[in-house]
């Protein structure tokens, strides 16, 4: 089993030692599909890629990654929750999760990506007024330096709180408010999926 | 002669749940999660011949049932919705596929047999996608997908391997096809006996010319600028010819890179090369968007180009400045820019930078921390500023700067680096030698507390130490120790900065400082911040005046009068317009205006406040997007009181103590040999701290004498407070 155990000792440490979170939220009548993309740099790239590398050769094989991925698939459901009008929806994969390694296939020092999709059904009664909320608790025990932006369909809008920048790592794992936003504009367009 | 086979990542993605599953389980359409996934990647090459709306509502459909039926135990009602949708799903793909003009039927037999050539397919770029329904015998239908990248070997012969008995959806991807005619072959290879060729040739059109010239709004010249280029066939992005790689400046640190994403809310939030002059580049034929960014006072440009085989096309733009706050004497600054400046060739790549995003002065940052230094310059001081049209690089730092003690500091305008380990935690000293070079001293990230900067915040603040504190980066506005600071009757001048390269793009988030009516120059931007006289945004701007002061200035009261308040945050319906913009008084607000119409992009306030007892008055605005924007405040003193949160001082005095306490702490932990963690710790940071404790113990109590003398003077404004 791949461990997902807390980043030691990475409390306040350098801007280095931040996991970038780049959510995207694209809203249409119909769905709302959510792309995040964390980017580990250098040094925390290490620490995944030992985590990857369960035979501990030094090199990262393909069913290694599957078995990284599988175990963060398992993780993604559990720890991102998204809530519409306070009412939590099923997030659904939309492409599979992808671990991009950065032409530095091995364990070592060099920055990697991992980037997830997933989508939720708009309620048929949403109107302006309503909320939409993603939380998530994925590195939520690493400092995170969020970066959140947000696409909508024709005829509609959002008020987004303000949730970016650094955040620090969270109390007993909590989750993290990645995105809070409130409808100002909803009329129905021919998009149903924010862009 | 043996035939070279080139099979990579053939897929196969069964929905089957496991031979145990009942027949009713039984996925009526095994691979087509995955064959509709490559078709919604591939759609571009299918030549529109599968309805793409259609297609993605299927998708959806498939994924939503997967989801559902790849739980351990599923709920028996959503397992049976989940079964139904799948099926329904599955039907409806299969009607696409049936429909899709693009499909080409082969027949396997138990012979080795080629077909008659496919027409040659012309494609626009080198990648490309072939449908084939390959008919094998009877039994059931499944969907598979190959992937094929052709750069890897030299062979032209493409195996799909395993047809099983049936029918099978076959989505052919290729990839890094090579220019020009080429033939290949697809070579069906039966689960059993049978081998079935099929050979086509691919016309891959010869590129076309793109040549772009970005002009300056102001001078109708070329001008560097931040661009985006995306094909719009695949959505991949291309790096324009000249695009300034900034790696050689970033010391390895951050996204250090010259593709820089940017942090702006809303949608032009994504990546930019940035270009110093015109370009001319040779681009697979098909159509291009363009988008364009000179900063925030400059309207994008968006713009479709198509690019046509062996024929040039040229485009010139000229975004729109849709304010000039330079003509009103406010000049944009970045307070927090890491870059090397070791030449005159790292500044040139610097000065098309910040020239690109229209940002006037850039506090180029040496950073260091109690081990080293990083982002080298050849100097400080006025000889080492780079100057260019008006746009300004001026050498600073970023030190001291500790993680788990007491957080990052940045000085403006300085002469040398200030830089002492043996006194690394003892701020003070740093921010006392800027000032004798003539300097700024600041704290970054408090907009978002980090590395616990509220620490020397609560030292060093009260003692009148420093100048300015970042309370916008990385798109998001804090003001929580910000205001703690304000309403304890501390003058703080409002400040922001990217932070490049662990930031987006230089001026993503900036300072304007007022300058006045006299020429621009470094030396009456750095006054203008000394003296308050700055807001912050990434978007909006923003007027404010109190009884016709500024921010930063005071206005003096010697009784309860009533002051007119004249506010405006505007936008452009191109970048952001206000949501919403507010007067702040001691944190809180007085007064907010939001909008009456959709696309109002002034929103403005005028009215008048008593002035009671004095406090600070800030103007705050939020835009639609997201962009925000907040001016350091207008001091409204009252004579013989401070303009502080009156009400609430006993609380914010207790929390700057929690602060000192907290430091008192770390050294305490530091003396026994442990981090601020409490973990025993023998490296650099730990030690020093126990060699530097005593000194900053007494700092402590210097500040905690502060504070009761606040409370002293607390108790004496009560009988004048009326």
């Amino acid at each position: 089993m791949a461990c997902f155990s807390s980043l030691p000792a990475l409390a306040h440490t350098s801007l280095e030692r931040y996991v970038r979170e780049t959510v995207s939220v694209s809203v249409g009548t119909e769905n709302i599909d959510i792309r995040i993309q964390f980017s580990f740099p250098s040094d925390l790239s290490l620490a995944e890629r030992q985590r990857m590398d369960r035979d501990g050769d030094g090199k990262i094989s393909k069913q290694e990654k599957d078995a990284y991925l599988t175990d963060f698939q398992a993780r993604a459901e559990r720890l991102m929750r998204m809530t519409v009008n306070g009412k939590t929806l099923p997030l659904i994969p939309l492409e599979d999760t992808v671990l991009d390694l950065e032409d530095a296939p091995g364990v070592e020092a060099h920055p990697h990506e991992l980037r997830l999709a997933c989508f939720a059904r708009m309620p048929k009664n949403f109107a302006v007024g309503g909320t939409i909320v993603l939380e998530s608790g994925l590195w939520a025990e690493a400092p995170l330096m969020v970066a959140v932006s947000m696409e909508t369909a024709g005829g509609i809008r959002f008020h987004a709180a303000d949730t970016q920048g650094l955040r620090a790592p969270s109390e007993d794992g909590a989750m993290l408010r990645i995105t809070e936003a409130c409808c100002t504009q909803w009329e129905s367009g021919n998009n149903k999926n924010g862009r | 002669m043996m035939m070279q086979k080139l099979i990579l990542g053939t897929v196969i993605l069964m929905l089957g749940m496991g031979a145990a599953c009942a027949a009713q389980d039984r996925d009526p359409l095994p691979g087509a999660v995955g064959m509709a996934d490559a078709l919604l990647q591939r759609h571009e090459y299918l030549r529109d011949s599968i309805d793409r709306e259609k297609l993605d509502a299927v998708h959806r459909d498939l994924r939503e049932a997967e989801h559902v039926l790849r739980k351990p135990a599923p709920d028996a009602d959503d397992k049976k919705e989940a079964l139904e949708k799948r099926g329904d799903a599955s039907k409806r793909l299969l009607e696409l596929l049936q429909a899709a003009s693009c499909a080409q039927t082969v027949r396997m037999s138990s012979q080795t047999a080629m077909t008659a050539p496919l027409a040659p397919v012309h494609l626009p770029g080198d990648s490309a996608a072939f449908l084939f329904r390959v008919e094998n015998g009877e039994g059931p239908v499944q969907c598979k997908v190959s992937l094929l990248d052709l750069s890897v070997a030299a062979g032209t012969h493409l195996g799909i391997s395993d047809i099983p008995k049936g029918t099978t959806w076959v989505l052919a991807g290729l990839d890094r096809i090579p220019q020009g005619r080429i033939s290949h072959r697809f070579e069906f290879t039966a689960d059993g006996d049978g081998e079935l060729t099929v050979p086509f040739e691919t016309v891959t059109l010869a590129h076309g010319l793109l040549g772009v010239r970005v002009l300056s709004d102001d001078t109708g010249k070329p001008a560097p600028a931040m661009i985006r280029l995306e094909w719009k066939t695949d959505g991949s992005e291309a790096k324009p010819a000249n695009a300034l790689d900034f790696a050689v400046l970033f010391d390895n640190q951050g996204s250090a890179t010259g593709l820089r994403r940017a942090n702006i809310p809303g949608k032009l939030g994504a990546r930019y090369w940035c270009i110093p002059g015109p370009f001319e580049m040779a681009l697979p034929p098909g159509e291009y968007s363009v988008t364009v960014l000179r900063g925030i006072e400059h309207a994008p440009v968006q713009d479709t180009v198509t690019v046509e085989s062996n024929k040039t096309v040229t485009r010139s733009y000229r975004p729109e400045r849709w304010v000039n706050m330079a003509k009103t004497g406010w000049y944009s600054g970045d307070d927090h820019v890491h870059t090397q400046i070791l030449s005159d060739r790292d500044a040139g790549l610097v000065m098309n930078w910040i020239q690109a995003e229209d940002v006037h002065l850039a506090n180029i940052v040496k950073m260091g921390d109690i081990y080293r230094t990083w982002f080298e310059q050849r100097g400080f001081g006025k000889s080492f500023r780079v100057e260019d049209g008006g746009y300004i690089l001026s050498p600073g730092q970023e030190c001291p700067r500790t993680h788990e003690e007491l957080g990052h500091t940045l000085a403006m305008n300085i002469t040398g680096m200030v830089r002492n380990t043996d006194q690394y935690y003892l701020y003070d000293k740093v921010f006392d030698e800027v000032h004798r070079q003539g300097g700024l001293s600041g704290y970054a990230h408090t907009n978002s507390d980090s590395f616990y900067v509220h620490r020397d915040m609560s030292i060093n603040i009260p003692k009148g130490k420093v100048d300015f504190a970042e309370v916008l980066q990385f798109a998001k506005l804090g003001t929580d120790l910000y205001y703690d600071f304000l309403n304890l009757g501390c003058k703080v001048t409002a400040s922001a900065g990217s932070d490049v390269p662990w930031g987006g793009s230089v001026g993503e988030v900036r300072v304007y400082a007022h300058t006045g009516k006299k020429k621009f120059t470094a030396d009456r931007w750095f006054d203008a911040v000394r003296r308050g006289n700055t807001f912050v945004t990434n978007g909006l701007m923003l007027d404010f005046t109190v009884q016709g002061a500024g921010p930063g200035e005071e206005v003096d009261v010697t009784d309860n009068r009533p002051l007119r308040v004249k506010a405006r945050a505007w936008g452009d319906a191109r970048r952001d317009v206000p949501a919403k913009l507010e007067i702040i008084v001691h944190g809180a607000p007085v007064k907010t205006v939001v909008p009456e119409g959709a696309d109002q992009a002034s929103l403005e306030a005028d009215f008048t406040i008593p002035s009671g007892n004095g406090f600070w008055i800030a103007a705050k605005a939020e835009g639609r997007d997201g962009t925000r924007a907040h001016t350091t405040p207008v001091y409204v003193v009252r004579k013989g009181l401070r303009f502080w949160k009156y009400d609430g001082l006993a609380e914010l005095i207790t929390r700057q103590e929690a602060s000192l306490a907290e430091v008192e702490h770390i050294v305490a932990e530091a003396q026994a040999g442990r981090d601020p963690n409490g973990e025993a710790n023998p490296d650099l940071p730990v030690t020093e701290m126990a060699k530097q404790g005593p000194a900053l113990l007494e700092r402590v109590a210097a500040a905690k004498q502060l504070y009761a003398e606040l409370r002293a003077t607390a108790e004496h404004e009560a009988t004048l407070r009326k």
